[in-house]
């Protein structure tokens, strides 16, 4: 679990986020939404250890994620945003295994993300979107316990982002898993924990929250 | 009335000016008679009446004039002749200041390249009491002093970049002259350009008069050459450069003064009047067995060329000791006395080199610009 | 993969068998003193062309890699001219020639992490690449400066070293940097992994694990050994480090460092040994500036690889 406590983190002398305390449970899916600029990859960034805060302590059961060394750090924390950049002559499966020193066969991935049948092609040579999801696919096979996404379906099409979430819900049963996400509309379909990233601070929203309610705090 | 009054001013003033084109001199038309050269064959002075003019030309062909000057009382002369009214001069290479010094003119002088180079006493003298200044080198010349005190460049056909310098010279109006003594194939030849400063410095008679002592000085060194000795050592010249040797060519006035001083330059039968660049195994093969080894670029010891390259102790005029250089007489600032008097004085050269190749008929003789590296 | 490492490494071999026996425009056993020519004039220029180039393109490779850009190499980033100025600074100094490689290393390592505190401040490429290449101007410019207040001899000594050439290159010098390079080749094989991994960025490279400043570091430090030690002896050679890994790349379309290494080190060695047979006399006799002649094969590969990028 992560406990943010009295987070500010400034970046370029600008302060993006103020005063965030929060605790989040070992597992479940939590979907922080914001408006563009409202600092969610910061807080994300934050959170997986790529920025320090400038005041407060990001801890991951109990230590201080900064006190770890990244190699400690990737073990425990898997961070998306975008794919790139993206090396040539790269192949989805050799793609999906750099860096990892995981021996599973990828198939199961491939399965989970549905990309099965691209399995030998290049990654350069695909879509925008089968970019995203060959990222997707890589986080998935790292297999981390607490996975932090930034947008995660971005440039995806509707039967992907339905089998995305469906992948999402099953996974958040053993593993913490926070996406940010911009449409309120795709937050509410999800069972998950909703909070908004407003005026540099972050509020959960009740459980039953409407969409009206959450559109309301994005316009206002 | 207005209107014709401005057409007409417009007339005269047109007329004027060509007026003024038509009225500079065709000097060409004048009957020249050529002054006959000894052994030099890149510069031409002739004389009508009581004018002369010298031009100075790129070869024998005289295809190509690269200056000329005129000395009379002919004020409006063609754009392309430089009026010579006893300004001041400025020498872009030592050499110059060697030529003019060598006819007693030197205070003449106003400029030298640069003054750290320089090796003559009287010169220095000049120099240590502000007659004669730094203008700099031509990569990095100080247009403004010569723009304004407009004195009489001597300079070198400078390669490369160079023709911006001359370009600018003319765009200032400084008038200049390219010197092409060495491209003479004579040694003598370059000497005989005394002559040229003899005319521009008004010691005519001195430059005659030296030139005749040098033409015979070395005349007789080369007849008692010619007479008395009889082995003839197998002599190269130059060292490496960046991985090359360059090499000068069996015309070039080195080769005449190796054939002169009774030794066979290695290179004598290429027929080529420049230089040209030979990789170090190409040239190790040809070399490697000469006798003799002059002029090895600035190195003033033994040790020095070997620790450079260790491939130069192969050469058997290492192993044997039989390395000479021109860098005999320098000054603490690293100017060679070689290049100012040396080039005036080939007849001296020819007796060092002489002394440097036949040690054993000039046991008690020293060469003045040579030394044996040891 | 392993059938291309194979190519190349005879093609190598046989490149310098060939610079051996013919590399002055003559054939090796036709002189009356064949041994002492090979030992002195003909193994050295061939030991140092396949060394140098083997290096220096691995360089190349890597410095591609960590600063994510196609056009880095050793010497258009400037780091020739970093160490070319301590040599420079050296001679001036009137330090003797073994003083040279020490001066050549630590330039090129200095120049380098001057380099790696401005990319933590900018953090495009290109920019990075724009500051080295103003830096090399730069150094150029102190050089030249230098040149003019220096005393003559000095002066010409330098101007003899920085002509890049191998046949200047005497017998010692040529075994050691011959020594140089199994060193820096398996160095760099070892860290493969990493340099794969840092394909994919410096953040998702931590994320994944690996230290980026850790490996950014080492590309460096083989980068300067491998620039130091052939621009000591060599002077600067050009082109070698930014072309060979592209044609290396061309013909192995893999991501992986471990063969890329290898690979690019022999198309290096190959294009070095190339330049120094052309440049040696072999055509018509003449003698070709090395540098000049490297331009020529380089210049086809890098112009393909900015038109490629560009459409």
């Amino acid at each position: 679990m992560i406990k943010l406590k009295e987070i500010g983190v400034s970046l370029s002398k600008q302060v993006i986020l103020e005063a965030i305390n929060f605790s989040f449970a070992d597992r479940g899916l939590y979907i922080i939404i914001g408006n563009n600029g409202s600092g969610k990859t910061t807080l994300l960034k934050t959170m997986c250890g790529i920025y320090k805060p400038t005041l407060g302590l990001v801890q991951y059961q109990n230590k201080d994620i900064h006190q770890l060394n990244h190699f400690e750090r990737s073990t425990m924390i898997s961070y998306t945003d975008n794919p790139f950049p993206l090396p040539a002559f790269i192949n989805l499966t050799d793609y999906i295994q750099l860096g990892l020193d995981n021996q599973d066969d990828v198939e199961g991935v491939l399965d989970a993300i549905k990309i099965g049948h691209l399995r030998n092609k290049p990654v350069l040579e695909m879509s925008r979107g089968q970019q995203q999801k060959a990222m997707l696919a890589k986080l998935f096979y790292q297999d981390n316990p607490i996975w932090l996404m930034d947008e995660p379906t971005n440039y995806l099409d509707y039967p992907s982002i339905l089998n995305f979430w469906e992948q999402i819900q099953k996974k958040a049963k053993e593993k913490l898993i926070i996406c940010t996400i911009h449409n309120p509309e795709e937050a509410i379909k999800q069972d998950a924990q909703i909070l908004i990233l407003k005026n540099k601070s972050l509020h959960p929203l009740n459980n039953k929250v409407g969409l009206s309610e959450i559109i309301g705090h994005l316009t206002e | 009335m207005r209107y014709s009054l401005i057409f007409c001013s417009i007339l005269i003033w047109l007329s004027c000016n060509s007026n003024n084109t038509h009225n500079s001199i065709n000097l060409e038309a004048l009957d020249w008679q050529e002054d006959s050269n000894s052994y030099a064959s890149n510069f031409a002075i002739q004389r009508y009446t009581e004018h002369t003019r010298i031009l100075v030309f790129k070869d024998k062909n005289r295809k190509d004039t690269l200056g000329k000057l005129y000395k009379g009382h002919f004020q409006n002369i063609p754009l392309d002749y430089v009026l010579l009214n006893g300004q001041k001069l400025a020498c872009l290479s030592s050499v110059y200041a060697g030529f003019v010094d060598a006819i007693n003119a030197a205070q003449q002088i106003g400029y030298v390249d640069e003054t750290d180079f320089i090796y003559s006493k009287r010169l220095r003298s000049l120099i240590d009491s502000g007659k004669i200044k730094e203008c700099g080198t031509e990569s990095d010349l100080n247009f403004e002093v010569l723009a304004q005190q407009k004195p009489l460049v001597f300079t070198y056909e400078i390669d490369g970049q160079g023709n911006s310098v001359i370009e600018r010279m003319k765009k200032l109006k400084i008038p200049f002259l390219i010197c092409n003594d060495f491209r003479e194939n004579h040694p003598l030849g370059r000497a005989e350009w005394l002559k040229v400063f003899g005319v521009i410095c008004n010691q005519q008679h001195v430059a005659g008069q030296l030139f005749d002592e040098i033409v015979s000085h070395y005349e007789s060194t080369l007849y008692f050459c010619q007479e008395n000795i009889k082995t003839k050592p197998t002599v190269f010249s130059g060292a490496m450069f960046g991985g090359n040797w360059n090499v000068s060519g069996g015309n070039t006035f080195i080769a005449q003064f190796i054939k002169h001083a009774g030794g066979t330059y290695i290179f004598e039968d290429d027929n080529i009047d420049g230089n040209k660049l030979m990789t170090f195994e190409n040239f190790y093969i040809r070399c490697k067995d000469a006798d003799v080894w002059i002029n090895p670029n600035h190195y003033h010891t033994l040790q020095e060329i070997k620790s450079e390259d260790n491939r130069y102790a192969l050469f058997k005029a290492f192993k044997n000791k039989r390395v000479y250089n021109n860098n005999r007489l320098i000054n603490q600032y690293g100017g060679n006395a070689y290049w100012e008097m040396g080039v005036v004085r080939p007849d001296i050269v020819l007796k060092d080199l002489l002394i440097c190749m036949h040690p054993y008929f000039f046991e008690n003789e020293n060469p003045i610009f040579y030394k044996h590296l040891d | 993969m392993i059938k291309t490492i194979v190519i190349f490494g005879l093609l190598t071999v046989l490149l310098f068998t060939f610079d051996v026996l013919f590399g002055n425009g003559t054939f090796l056993f036709n002189q009356t003193d064949s041994f002492l020519i090979f030992q002195q004039f003909r193994l050295p220029r061939a030991l140092s062309a396949l060394a140098a180039g083997g290096m220096l393109s691995v360089s190349g490779l890597l410095m591609q890699n960590v600063f994510k850009n196609p056009l880095a190499g050793p010497d258009v980033l400037g780091i020739s001219q970093g160490a070319a100025l301590m040599v420079a600074l050296t001679l001036l100094a009137g330090v003797g020639f073994g003083g040279i490689i020490l001066a050549a290393c630590l330039g090129a390592f200095f120049y380098l992490l001057l380099l790696v505190w401005a990319s933590k401040y900018i953090k495009s490429s290109i920019t990075l690449l724009l500051i080295g290449v103003m830096g090399g101007f730069i150094i150029s410019a102190i050089i030249s400066t230098l040149q003019v207040i220096s005393q003559a001899e000095a002066l010409k000594s330098y101007v003899i070293w920085s002509m890049g050439s191998f046949s200047k290159v005497e017998a010692i010098y040529a075994w050691i940097i011959f020594a140089f390079a199994p060193f820096i080749l398996f160095f760099s094989m070892y860290f493969s992994k990493a340099f794969d991994t840092l394909l994919l960025g410096n953040q998702k490279a931590q994320l994944l694990g690996i230290n980026s400043q850790k490996v950014f570091f080492i590309a460096i430090i083989i980068t300067a050994i491998a620039t130091g030690v052939s621009t000591a002896f060599c002077g600067p050679i050009a082109f070698v480090g930014l072309a060979a890994p592209h044609l290396c790349k061309w013909f192995l379309k893999t991501y992986k460092h471990q063969w890329l290494i290898p690979v690019s080190f022999f198309v290096g060695a190959s294009m070095a040994l190339l330049a120094d047979i052309l440049s040696g006399g072999i055509i018509g006799g003449f003698v070709l500036p090395l540098n000049a002649t490297l331009s020529i094969l380089a210049a086809p590969v890098i112009i393909y690889v900015i038109v490629k990028k560009t459409l």
